[in-house]
């Protein structure tokens, strides 16, 4: 819970997810993974308010 | 038979004593004339209003007016991806919602504002928050969630017109750089001359650095242990700091003045913005919203143990506008000040942002929009509560530049003897040594008085020790959430830039195209940058002039929202209901107007940024020319936030008349109903 409060990944999750919409397909390894989230969720440019 | 009576009257009575309750907490405040009121009413009256207004007014919005529907499939679950768009428990999202909306602003902006005493910000926080900010935050949430997590931008151009799409973009940047230049002031001129925290600042850089490295190479994606190691180093810093600030080397090596510490600013929101988001932006992230909400908890948790008396008054002379905080009477200028914790256009970003990208059900938006809001005006009122704990005369010793107090303990204690409050000769002294500081007169812009404020509340749980460390902790807890939001901040106005380069030249628009980023990046750095260092040079200690510009653009995007908001509700065919946005946008028009056109006209040279001019003008300051200038490029980006405004509503209200003369169809782009697999009521 205090992962999903801080905005933290879930490779766990993601596996769960992976298994059930994209079957088949090699999941990204734990390393992938973040580097794919961490520049989804900011490389956009990070929501912070002042 | 009476049982049942009672269960059907109980509920009522309950309501009728929380009413009761807040209205006598209100009536003890405001009648309260030199007699000392505990923090305990501050709190009644805030905390029962929060509760009827959630309790009926939130629930009216959400039947009445935007009719939010569970059966409705919310994009998180028509689109759920397990990466941004994915369904969320309700109070798992409030917290991250409200780690991403509160700051900075709600904490500094009361402590500016209690130059007026602490009346008028409980007042306007509380009613602010209750019919404004927390009005915009919901139906922004609301909107955007129906339109599959679109952004303020976007609606504004879909939904009203492409003039109000442009004028909300042009605000969106321009208030980033104001925004980002006053709270790295604020940062400044709380590391200024204080090895001690400017060696724990320091050390937050390697340390996100290691985070950032632990996360992706040596255990991926274990956030939580990287920010567990993280905040195991910080406090041993905090701890560290102490030798430093005695060691006479070392102490030497962490002071640093005005302008070089805005040098370092500038230097590192650069390479923040550049550098992958891995190494420093995310772990940064991490650990600034584990330490935002652990000590928001605290405090309240620390308040609520300690209740510690007021010391200010519920009035003070200045709201006349004479203060010497920064100039203006009491309206406009409270409503500026005070800013984000009673609304913040701000917040409308990030309700069009993430959070709506995550809601599991319709309903849940009254928590998450409403509801984050509410927590954010109370952490609002710890700050009132902070700043009324200190003695007046420290308060002013603390907030008021040099160039009016003077130098020294003795000239600053016949100053404040004027108006009317008291220092003690060598009180600030003494302050000063209980706080680990060389000296705390001047130290303007509201983060040293707080941490101040703080210390005392979190020390009074454990009877008054180790000040120094609780002063430092607070100082470590603001700076290190602003210099998030000025990471943040400049790569959000970079991308803005590039999107809007892109008009000009297409390359420009390549988000990862590399001399592109750095070019982007250095110029709004540039913009942040020049308004900071003129800040730190400026006499008057730059807060004077820069924190109403700040309120002023943030009002400002508040009107923005609401526009949209007013605009999407019309079409809706809810005009009947359009007085919900339309009545606090009435009032921050208002608000915005009168304070931008008293920042640019007034003859008073304090308050007018021409005034200002003309007094330089007719001086002899060393520096006249460039004073001369900086009043007026003030001046100038004053009247443009005030067209904007004017663009914007004026845009808006023609399409309210288009729609409701019937000359134009009622046109919403809500995404299309689809049925939610969630049992409703669940």
């Amino acid at each position: 819970m205090v992962r999903q409060i801080a905005g933290a990944p879930d490779y766990q999750r993601y596996l769960e997810h992976h298994a059930a919409c994209h079957p088949g397909l090699p999941p990204l390894s734990p390393r992938e993974h973040y580097a794919e989230f961490v520049t989804r969720r900011f490389g956009g440019g990070a929501t912070r308010c002042c | 038979m009476l049982a049942l009576k009672m269960r059907r009257v109980l509920p009522s009575l309950v309501w009728f004593a929380i009413a009761a309750l807040g209205a006598t907490a209100f009536a003890v405040l405001a009648l309260s004339r030199g007699e000392s009121v505990g923090a305990a009413w501050i709190l009644a009256a805030g905390v029962a209003s929060y509760v009827i207004a959630y309790r009926f007014y939130a629930r009216f919005l959400a039947i009445k007016v935007f009719a939010l529907d569970d059966r409705r499939a919310t994009p998180a679950e028509r689109l759920n991806n397990g990466r941004d768009f994915v369904p969320t428990n309700k109070w798992v999202l409030y917290g991250h919602h409200f780690a991403a909306i509160a700051g900075a602003g709600p904490l500094i902006g009361p402590m500016l504002a209690a130059q007026f005493g602490f009346l008028p910000g409980t007042l306007w926080l509380v009613a602010g928050v209750v019919v404004g900010g927390a009005v915009q935050d919901f139906t922004i949430l609301f909107l955007s969630m129906r339109r599959d997590g679109k952004s303020l931008g976007q609606m504004a151009k879909e939904e009203v017109n492409s003039v109000a799409g442009m004028a909300a973009m042009i605000a969106i940047l321009a208030i980033m750089v104001i925004l980002l230049a006053v709270l790295a002031l604020v940062v400044v001129n709380a590391l200024k001359a204080s090895p001690w925290g400017l060696f724990i600042i320091a050390c937050t850089i390697p340390i996100a650095l290691l985070m950032g490295w632990w996360m992706r190479t040596v255990r991926p994606g274990h956030v939580l242990e990287a920010s567990a190691i993280g905040i195991a180093l910080l406090l041993t810093a905090l701890v560290a700091g102490r030798w430093v600030s005695l060691d006479p080397t070392w102490s030497r090596w962490f002071t640093w003045s005005g302008t070089g510490l805005s040098w370092a600013m500038i230097v590192y929101g650069f390479f923040a913005s550049v550098l992958p988001v891995w190494l420093l932006l995310s772990p940064r992230d991490y650990l600034s919203t584990f330490l935002k909400i652990g000590t928001v908890l605290t405090l309240a948790v620390a308040i609520l143990l300690t209740l510690p008396p007021i010391r200010m008054p519920a009035l003070t002379q200045f709201t006349d506008g004479t203060g010497p905080v920064f100039a203006g009477k009491v309206f406009p200028f409270a409503f500026i000040t005070i800013a984000c914790g009673a609304i913040s256009g701000f917040h409308a970003l990030v309700a069009s942002g993430t959070t709506p990208k995550m809601v599991t059900r319709e309903s849940e938006t009254r928590l998450l929009g409403y509801g984050g809001m509410l927590m954010e005006s109370f952490v609002g009122l710890m700050a009132v509560i902070a700043a009324a704990t200190l003695e007046p005369g420290v308060y002013f010793a603390m907030n008021v530049p040099a160039g009016v107090l003077g130098a020294t303990g003795e000239s600053a204690s016949r100053v404040i003897a004027q108006w009317g409050f008291t220092l003690q000769p060598g009180q600030m002294e003494a302050l000063a040594r209980q706080m680990g500081e060389a000296t705390l007169l001047s130290r303007t812009g509201g983060a040293p008085s707080l941490a101040v404020g703080m210390a005392s509340i979190l020390g009074g749980v454990v009877k008054g020790s180790g000040l120094a460390l609780w002063y430092h902790f607070a100082i470590m807890f603001e700076a290190l959430f602003i210099l998030t939001t000025v990471d943040a901040g400049t790569r959000v106005g970079r991308f803005m830039l590039q999107e809007l380069g892109a008009h000009l030249w297409k390359p420009f628009g390549r988000t990862s195209w590399y001399p592109s980023i750095v070019v982007s990046s250095a110029l709004i750095v540039a913009g942040w940058g020049y308004f900071l260092y003129q800040g730190v040079v400026d006499p008057l200690g730059g807060i004077n002039s820069l924190w109403p510009l700040f309120g002023i653009a943030n009002q400002l995007l508040a009107a923005v929202a609401l526009c949209v908001g007013t605009t999407i509700l019309i079409k809706m065919g809810k005009q009947r209901y359009a007085w919900t946005t339309l009545v606090p946008l009435a009032w921050l028009a208002a608000v915005t107007l009168t304070a931008g056109w008293q920042k640019v006209f007034a003859a008073d040279p304090r308050l007018g940024f021409l005034a200002h001019a003309r007094s330089v003008a007719r001086g002899s300051a060393a520096n006249a020319a460039r004073l001369i200038f900086n009043d007026r490029l003030d001046a100038l980006l004053a009247l443009a936030f005030m067209a904007v405004v004017l663009v914007v509503v004026a845009a808006s209200a023609r399409e309210w008349w288009l729609v409701l003369s019937r000359r134009k169809a009622p046109v919403v782009n809500e995404a299309a109903f689809v049925e939610s697999a969630y049992a409703v009521g669940d």
